[in-house]
Parts: structure tokens; sequence; C-alpha cells
């Protein structure tokens, strides 16, 4: 499949932690050029050595996506330092309130995630946007997630983020088409790696009185594969959308989730 | 059971190296074009059909696949097929892309069809797909590895006038996809569909030349104006369509099944 992405400069936000690593390692073995895009910089150090050394052009520039002016200035920065964006990868996100029904999620809780969720990615569509349209050509992936596309008690904060995050995706890719710009969603399911491993299945462990492996294969089971994603399915998404093999797919939701959302 | 997989990273995992796909309706536009995108992916393709001359012309150019003869109708003829595909490649592990589809009666409301014209295009674009599958996943599910693409289409999304039996296919094409997805996946076999809209080729511009004949309209303005209803602003080719079903099918879209894919440039957002 000719991905097509070699030499094209990819804006990655939340590359920090959780599947950030992964997902900018994927664009560099495709030869992208990548921006990091994060509130510490010093924070992606390592993975901007790691990548260096192997020849791959990349740079972390400083950016709050709660931040409209800082989106901006992030924008501006990476175009000068790494040439005309291509695509747009908004990973960062957090993941609200857990376990909280509706009636007790405090009105700061529910706009503080619906503004790193949802806004945040507003703002960031907002400031790469306009030189994708300059250039007549973009891909913007947004990682969403499965509780986006179903209600999720005890969810109800995050789950309003995603939900909201889909309108936002749909309405930029109607909008954005004319200029040669897709704009899709990965939902991916439950993720592997040290949130799952060290929190989610820790958690669940304690609270039902059962081993972490047990809590682990209670998870894999809730979906058709039998296991949760691994980073690597994600980024693996978000390369097929940002690249030309999929260049008449936008406004869609991708879930890679194992076949949860087929229920 | 394993939680996953470990490091899924292989050189490259948009590979079908070591797959063979069998493609159905792989005499025509579309599913030419699947099958040399996935040959081109090193997959070895088992080319289905009933026109075995296009079937052989296609085959000279496809270097290692192989033309069977496949009526997706008849049971008996899927049967023979996929047993005849099997022993051609007995190593490989197997995808399976369906693509034959019909267009049934255009322009007729519900009920100025007749129970037969329904029955028809439901045999080619529903009872095809479900034959195949009921013939390839026990082979799939045997070897706990296997994928399968239905190709759908932007009408098993919306409401059809004037085409509702077409559109009634391709709704119930999802139900069977979401379905077999759930019963496969523990097995380790994947399904998911490839939803194109307005696909450039032979057959819209005969649909949209019957169209300009109906109406009077000019066929540009009616291409034009098709083209434009889409948020991308032009027409799919077969090949944006073969690329989704190639990604589909291989280990890329590991962690993906049950999922109807849309390659139609932005019209049903």
């Amino acid at each position: 499949m000719k991905l097509g992405l070699d030499g094209q400069t990819v804006l990655l936000t939340g590359a920090t932690s959780g599947m950030g690593p992964d997902i900018a390692r994927a664009f560099a073995e495709e030869g992208a050029r990548l921006g990091l895009l994060t509130r510490q910089p010093e924070a992606v150090a390592d993975l901007v050595q790691e990548l260096s050394a192997q020849r791959v052009r990349i740079d972390a520039f400083a950016c709050d996506i709660t931040d409209a002016d800082s989106c901006s200035a992030a924008a501006e920065a990476a175009e000068a330092g790494l040439g005309q964006p291509f695509a747009l990868i908004n990973l960062a996100g957090g993941s609200g309130p857990i376990g909280k029904t509706g009636v007790e999620t405090t009105r700061e809780e529910f706009h503080d995630i619906l503004d790193l969720n949802t806004t945040g990615i507003f703002n960031m569509i907002r400031a790469v946007a306009p030189a994708m349209m300059r250039a007549g050509r973009g891909r913007i992936v947004n990682v969403g997630g499965t509780f986006g596309l179903r209600g999720r008690a005890g969810r109800l904060a995050y789950s309003a983020s995603k939900w909201g995050l889909r309108g936002v995706t749909k309405s930029f890719a109607l909008e954005l088409g004319a200029y040669g710009i897709t704009v899709n969603t990965v939902a991916p399911g439950m993720v592997d790696g040290p949130r799952f491993r060290e929190k989610v299945c820790a958690n669940m462990a304690v609270a039902e009185g059962i081993t972490h492996e047990e809590a682990a294969a209670r998870h894999a089971a809730d979906y058709a594969l039998g296991r949760v994603s691994t980073a690597r399915d994600v980024a693996n998404a978000c390369v097929f959308l940002a690249s030309d093999a999929a260049r008449q797919i936008t406004g869609v939701d991708l879930p890679v989730d194992g076949g949860w959302a087929a229920l | 059971m394993p939680i996953c997989p470990g490091d899924t990273r292989l050189p490259n995992q948009f590979s079908l190296e070591g797959m063979a796909v069998f493609v159905t309706g792989a005499a025509n536009g579309m599913g030419a074009a699947v099958s040399r995108v996935l040959h081109e992916a090193g997959a070895s393709v088992v080319l289905a059909g009933r026109d075995l001359a296009a079937l052989d012309k296609l085959a000279s150019h496809l270097h290692g696949s192989r033309v069977v003869p496949c009526d997706v109708t008849e049971e008996a003829s899927v049967a023979g097929a996929v047993a005849t595909a099997l022993e051609r490649f007995p190593t490989h592990r197997w995808g399976l892309a369906n693509v034959a589809g019909g267009t049934g009666p255009g322009g007729k409301t519900v009920w100025e069809h007749s129970l037969l014209e329904v029955e028809d295009i439901f045999a080619v674009n529903v009872y095809g797909p479900f034959l195949t599958m009921k013939h390839f996943l026990p082979v799939m599910i045997a070897a706990r590895a296997g994928a399968v693409v239905n190709v759908g289409g932007t009408f098993g999304f919306k409401g059809a006038a004037l085409s509702s039996a077409y559109g009634a296919t391709k709704w119930a094409l999802r139900g069977f996809t979401h379905s077999a997805a759930l019963e496969a996946g523990p097995h380790g076999v994947r399904v998911n569909s490839v939803n194109p809209g307005g696909v450039d080729g032979p057959r819209l511009r005969r649909q949209l030349a019957e169209a300009a004949e109906r109406t009077g309209v000019p066929y540009q303005k009616l291409y034009d104006d098709f083209a434009a209803r889409s948020a991308l602003g032009r027409m799919s080719s077969d090949i944006d369509v073969a690329n989704a079903v190639l990604f589909l099918l291989s280990d890329a879209a590991g962690n993906i099944t049950g999922q109807d894919l849309l390659v139609d440039g932005g019209t049903v957002v």
C-alpha cells in the first residue's frame, strides 16, 4: 500500500505518555517528519532523542491545547521549523471523573474534561487548518473513544466529551472537504499499557476481590476478539487515515476496539 | 487467553505476504481493482466469478493468481469454488473479499417491485456474501486466523427513494457483518465492511446516463452535482475502495472487527 507519508510533516499532540510514543514511532517508520506538541517539551526529550538517532526529523513545541493562543503559537513554530503541516493527530486528552454518576459529577469536573477533550481539539484544528487550507491538502485524525459511540454509566463527563468530539470531527469534515482536507476519528477501546495494568486492572482487582490477571482477563473478555487494543493497533489506524490510501475517507468514526462497538 | 499479543510490530503490517484472498466479482471493475491492489500488497489472489474470459485475462497480469468459476447465488458453486481455492493454497492464511453485487431495479417504489425482483437482488448482494462466509469462516476459525471484508455501500446507512430493494440489501449486509464479527471474533477471525459511495466507473456512468435520459437534465450536470454532494467534492475511485479493503484485511487492522468503514468522500457524515 502506498502510504505517501515520506517527508510529510505530521503534528502530534499528547506524545508524552500512553499511546503517544508508539504513534510517533509508527509515523517515523513511514518517513514522516514529526512535530510533538506538548505542555512539557522536556517530557518528550527521550523520544526526540530516540527518533533523532534514527535520522527522523523531529522536534517538540510547547503547546497547551486548552489555550487557543498557545495552539496558534505552537502551530506557527512547528511550521517554521518543520514546514507546512500535512497531518495533525489529536491524541491529547484526559479521562475525567471515573465512577461518578452525572449527579455526583461537579460542574467544574464536567467543564474541565470537555475543555480538554472537545474544546482542546477544536482549538488545535482552528490553529492548524488554515495552513492546510492554503496548501489545499491535509489530514486530521482525532483520537476519540468508544464511549463516544455509546452512553456509559459512571463516565458521563468523559462520554459527553467524546460524543462532542465526533460533532467537531464531522462538521469540520464537511467544512474542510472542499480544501482537500480529511477529518476523521479513531475510537480505541481499552488500550494496553501502564494505565491499563497499573490503574484500571489494579482498581478492578481491589473492587472485585480478584487477582490482577483475572481483572485483565475480564477486560479482554469484553471484546469479540478477546483482547484489549495495543497502542500499535491505534497507531496503525492513525497512519492509515493519514495516508494517501485513505484520501477519500472523511467524517468517519473508526473504532479500534476488538468488536465492542459491533455489539 | 492472551490479553494482548505483546509487541505486534512487524516490518510492514500493511503487507499481505503469506495471505491468500478469495475475491468475488473479480471480473468487473471494482473486483478487478481490489484484486490488483491485494496482489500488489503481496497476497495470492483467487479470482472468483462467472466471466471466465475476463478473469483469465486479469489472471495473466497477476502472477500467482488463480481463477475459479463461482456463481455466488448458488451454494454448490460457492462450495466447489472454496474447495478448489483451499486445494490450491493449502498453507496460506485466508482472506475473503465479497465484492460481487448488483444494483437491482432502479426507479421503482417499494409497491412497484415484484417479489422476484427483490429476491434476485438479495440473492446476489446478501445471500452471496452469506454463502461465501458460511463456507470460509469454518476454515478461518479452524486456523484461528483470517479476515473478511464485505463491500456494502452508503445506501446501507440511509433511506433510498427509488432504490429500496438495493438499499435494503446493503442494510442487511451490515447486519450479517456485525453478527458474524461477534461470532467469529473469539476464534481470532475478523469481519468488517467497506462502504463506497459514488464510485466513478461504468455502472455509475450508465446510471447517470439513464437519469439524464429520464429527467432531461444534462449528463455532465448530473455528474458534477453528484460529486459535489460529498465533502471532498469528488467521486471515489475503485482504488480508494480497494485500499480500504486491503487495510481491513491486513494485520494493521488486527483489532478492528464488526465495523462499517465508509469510503465516500464524506457523504454520510
